[in-house]
């Protein structure tokens, strides 16, 4: 027995369905073929284009998937790279840490060198200073005694010859004493 | 029996409820606008539940279409400023979508095949938008009732013209879709009538009634693309008043 092919078997059940409708065998109002024709749309939509439409959409989910997918891998290497060129910096980094510790001690041992010349030479100038005002400490009672028997007396012997105040010559007198003079 | 094509619009009450002379009952008409948000939403939640899935499955994609599609049509309409009327633009294209898909089910109802629902829908729409109008811009608004360009002499007419141009987008926006819905549901209606009475007669009729039910076939198809298109239609319309209001001219 041979098996039917499908259009044949849709023949047979429309024409059964036409009998049964017209010998009120089956009773339905027309929402019925309405309602027939809609799951029938719905069926031949899912029949040729179902697979279509599945596809387009997992494509998209797909492209998503890939998408994401490289963004991941790239992040991996991007990672990857830069625990490369960490591993590259440490031991630069190493050495820059020991030379700023041997610079550190070199500047400190100089700020010590300078700050020592520094109060060496301070303390030498104010020594010298110190020793050259004792020096004029000592010497000035014999300076001052000398220029006033060489600039003062003889003023006062004039003044005295002349008999006038002794103070007046010693104002206008050509030898005035000056700061210089203890120098 | 056989039923006339507009008896399926007939409005029945399932929960009678009324305070007066008003009627607050619960309709079929409420019931399929309450199975149409609630599918709308029961889907959006399971697809997004816990955040979704980051490379997304079949539902989630289509999910995401429909945000996308909604997104790049306010991004070409509005432009950046029409960014924060997305919200409402998306609600407003997925319940339309879903009220009209869930309508094409035989034996359901199609809310938006009443004039009530689609005029309530696109007066409050129009309102809205005529009201952000005046926020942004103040009484320069009115300068919309002017086109640019216009000589100065026409304008009396022009500004007439304009403004009843500018509030029959209210009753246009309604009537275009109640227009569509109801036009296709009757017409799917009278030719399975056709069918239905051929089939009954029998002999070479019911054999010819092929011929209607492979029309009401291919109409349940234009129908569905009808549903999704008017859903579009009325939202992108939405998002070009919207433009007019926020950029003018």
């Amino acid at each position: 027995m041979k098996s039917l092919s499908k259009p044949y078997i849709l023949l047979y059940i429309v024409l059964a369905f036409c009998v049964a409708s017209s010998k009120h065998i089956l009773i339905y109002n027309e929402e019925t073929l309405v309602l027939i024709c809609f799951f029938g749309f719905i069926f031949a939509i899912k029949h040729y284009f179902g697979d279509t439409l599945t596809a387009s959409i997992q494509e998209r989910g797909d492209t998503i998937h890939d998408e994401l997918n490289q963004s991941y891998i790239t992040q991996i290497h991007q990672d990857l790279s830069i625990r490369d060129q960490y591993k590259q910096i440490i031991p630069v980094s190493q050495v820059l840490s020991v030379f700023s510790a041997s610079l550190v001690e070199q500047s400190e041992s100089t700020q010590k060198l300078a700050e020592y010349s520094l109060k060496h030479q301070i303390d030498s100038q104010i020594s010298k200073m110190y020793t050259h005002l004792y020096k004029l400490q000592q010497s000035f009672p014999q300076k001052l005694q000398k220029k006033i028997h060489d600039n003062v007396l003889p003023n006062i012997q004039q003044s005295l010859a002349l008999n006038k105040k002794p103070i007046d010559f010693i104002k206008n007198s050509k030898n005035k004493l000056k700061a210089k003079d203890f120098a | 029996m056989i039923s006339t094509p507009l008896e399926q619009f007939t409005i029945s009450s399932i929960i009678p409820l009324h305070i007066g002379k008003y009627y607050f009952s619960f309709t079929n008409s409420s019931l399929y606008l309450f199975l149409a948000i609630g599918t709308a939403g029961l889907l959006f939640h399971f697809v997004t539940q816990n955040g979704g899935f980051l490379v997304p499955s079949r539902w989630q994609s289509l999910v995401e279409m429909i945000y996308e599609f909604v997104r790049s049509l306010i991004q070409e309409q509005i432009g950046a400023k029409g960014r924060k009327y997305f919200p409402i633009v998306f609600t407003l294209f997925v319940f339309l979508l879903f009220t009209n898909l869930i309508g094409m089910i035989p034996y359901s109802f199609t809310a938006t095949s009443h004039l009530a629902v689609t005029f309530g829908l696109s007066l409050s729409l129009f309102i809205a938008i005529t009201i952000i109008g005046f926020q942004i811009h103040g009484l320069h608004f009115f300068s919309f009732l002017l086109p640019k360009g216009a000589p100065l002499i026409l304008a009396p007419l022009l500004v007439v013209l304009e403004l009843v141009s500018y509030c029959f987008r209210a009753i246009s926006l309604g009537v275009r879709l109640f227009a569509n819905m109801m036009a296709g549901h009757t017409l799917v209606k009278i030719l399975s009538g056709f069918a239905w009475t051929m089939l009954s007669v029998g002999g070479a009729l019911s054999v010819a009634s092929v011929l209607p039910f492979a029309v009401v076939f291919a109409l349940t198809g234009l129908e569905i693309g009808v549903a999704c298109l008017q859903a579009y239609v009325f939202t992108i319309l939405i998002c070009i008043y919207l433009n007019d209001a926020i950029n003018l001219h």
